[in-house]
């Protein structure tokens, strides 16, 4: 290789490089654009599956390969795409419209661990379950309901009746699988709602 | 000879890959409605369209295979096969894209045993092979070569695409640069940039659409599910038919590029008899990533598709099993009956084709 080949060479690299780093910086900034703020609580909430670690690392970790989505038979594990207000490409489940069904298959076979194991169902945290007591019809005095308590996989654990069926969460208990909010009756937004805690990208 | 059915053994395979990547989402949709809908109803009542059609070709295959089997063992037969070929688990095998797997180690620094156990196919498979995952495998080289078709037609009606040249060093840089802006800033850049993962997201994507319109009554084709991906995608294929061919593969592909690096040492490499060849040009014409088979050292570029062992009309091309590469013999010297030793004539025309296009990486003799 002559001189001025070579020059050329190393003006190649530098070119390539430079442009490769540019555009990567942006993609890289794009996927980690500042998390949205926490989703108005008017609007429904959006949670990640179960064992998901936080959010950084679970971007990280997550190389969008649908597995999750496919090992989850309800159906309330989604693949985001524009629109959603998650990264796209990435799982999540919406219980306003399905909830999850605390099956775990999906942390089983999560190939990076960005779903990490859970043991057992009650190790769960996807969020927790707030009542917005205007909207409840057992707290508001409009009615009778305890459609909540009779969907919960851990009454008297994760949530309680009290007078006319008035729902109560405990803090302590409360895995956040959303089947409350899947069952609320109510409609357009829901009375009990489960909050995720968390900004997703 | 030419060997036409090695190439229709190598369609066949990448079809076949097409068709799953179809049919997974379609029957994760179908196990959907098995498990918590009323599939039948939804099998009588919905109207003639794409979606009920799809749920009825699932629910008949499934059924003549196993026409005995209950809900259980139909949903476990689904599961039996999850994933893309991003990252998937086909009968208890786990398999990753080395890609895949070192983008996500590099940008959350943790390693996993799935992803190790997964890599180790493809990884061992790409340093027997060589980088076979492009050419026989990958849905979007499958696509890019189709699509590369319609330069003939564009010949045809006098518009002559364009045969832009770019350094085939850059795939590795970007490779590189990849895996280093992965690591800085904890993004995974590489499932956003490569098609091959983006093509998969995206079938599933307008799949999972279609049935959620179908939900809501409407059955006709829309493609309102479709996402900025398809504009990545479209712009890839209009340069290919257009501006460069196969340029996505040859010099920006950070997945062709790792491929490359795996296969550096590859036992499987195609040899020519330069006392067979007749310096007919063929091979280079049919060579999609724009080598030169004639020149015997394709180096670490060449991604085992032998198209042109199958372009070949001598013979003189073959696949050889050695990780040696085959001593370079020179263009065969055609005796004319005056005497004069002269090259073939259409060996003349090589030299001044598209023999620059081999860059500087692609001249790395292994």
């Amino acid at each position: 290789m002559n001189r001025r080949a070579f020059l050329k060479y190393l003006a190649q690299i530098a070119a390539s490089s430079l442009a490769s780093f540019f555009f990567l910086n942006l993609v890289a900034k794009r996927t980690l654009k500042d998390p949205d703020p926490l989703r108005p609580p008017s609007e429904p909430q959006v949670l990640r599956p179960p064992g998901a670690r936080p959010e950084k690392e679970f971007l990280a970790r997550c190389i969008r390969c649908q597995r999750c989505q496919n090992a989850c038979l309800t159906g309330a594990i989604r693949l985001a795409g524009p629109g959603d207000g998650v990264q796209e490409g990435t799982p999540f489940i919406k219980p306003h419209d399905k909830a999850c069904d605390l099956c775990l298959a999906c942390t089983r076979v999560c190939p990076t661990q960005a779903l990490a194991p859970v043991d057992k169902e009650t190790d769960v945290r996807m969020g927790r379950a707030v009542v917005d007591k205007r909207l409840c019809v057992s707290h508001n005095g409009t009615g009778i309901c305890g459609a909540c308590y009779t969907a919960c996989p851990f009454k008297n654990q994760a949530i309680t009746q009290g007078t006319h069926n008035a729902p109560t969460i405990m803090e302590d208990g409360c895995v956040g699988c959303g089947l409350c909010e899947e069952a609320c009756p109510g409609e357009g937004i829901k009375a009990i709602r489960v909050f995720s805690g968390r900004t997703l990208a | 000879m030419t060997k036409p059915h090695l190439q229709w053994l190598r369609h066949g395979i990448q079809t076949s890959v097409i068709v799953a990547i179809l049919a997974i989402p379609l029957g994760i949709q179908y196990g959907e409605y098995l498990y918590n809908r009323n599939l039948d109803r939804f099998l009588d009542e919905w109207p003639a369209s794409f979606q009920r059609g799809s749920l009825r070709a699932i629910h008949d295959a499934l059924r003549a295979t196993a026409p005995s089997a209950d809900r259980d063992q139909i949903l476990q037969k689904l599961q039996s096969v999850r994933g893309n070929h991003w990252s998937a688990q086909i009968l208890g095998i786990s398999l990753t894209d080395p890609l895949a797997g070192i983008g996500s180690i590099c940008a959350s620094g943790a390693v996993t045993k799935t992803v190790l156990l997964g890599m180790i196919i493809p990884i061992l498979a790409t340093v027997v092979l060589g980088r076979v995952f492009c050419s026989w495998i990958c849905p979007i080289g499958f696509l890019l070569e189709l699509t590369g078709k319609l330069r003939g037609v564009l010949s045809l009606i006098k518009i002559p695409p364009k045969h832009v040249v770019f350094w085939r060093g850059n795939k590795y840089v970007l490779l590189g640069a990849g895996l280093i802006v992965s690591a800085l800033t904890g993004a995974a850049v590489s499932n956003e940039i490569y098609p091959p993962a983006l093509f998969s997201r995206e079938i599933h994507n307008a799949i999972s659409f279609l049935f959620e319109q179908a939900e809501n009554g409407f059955f006709g084709f829309t493609l309102n599910g479709l996402t900025g991906i398809s504009i990545l995608l479209a712009l890839v294929i209009i340069i290919e038919v257009f501006v460069s061919q196969r340029m996505w593969c040859r010099y920006l592909c950070p997945g062709g590029a790792l491929y490359s690096l795996l296969g550096y040492r590859r036992l499987i490499r195609v040899r020519r008899e330069s006392a067979k060849c007749d310096s007919c040009a063929a091979c280079i014409k049919a060579c999609g990533m724009g080598l030169n088979p004639m020149k015997d050292s394709m180096g670490i570029e060449c991604d085992n598709c032998w198209a042109c062992v199958s372009s070949c009309g001598e013979d003189a091309l073959a696949i050889q099993i050695s990780p040696e590469r085959w001593p370079s013999a020179g263009h065969k010297k055609i005796l004319k009956n005056d005497g004069k030793t002269q090259k073939g004539h259409k060996s003349h025309h090589i030299r001044h084709g598209r023999q620059d296009d081999v860059g500087t990486l692609g001249r790395i003799k292994t």
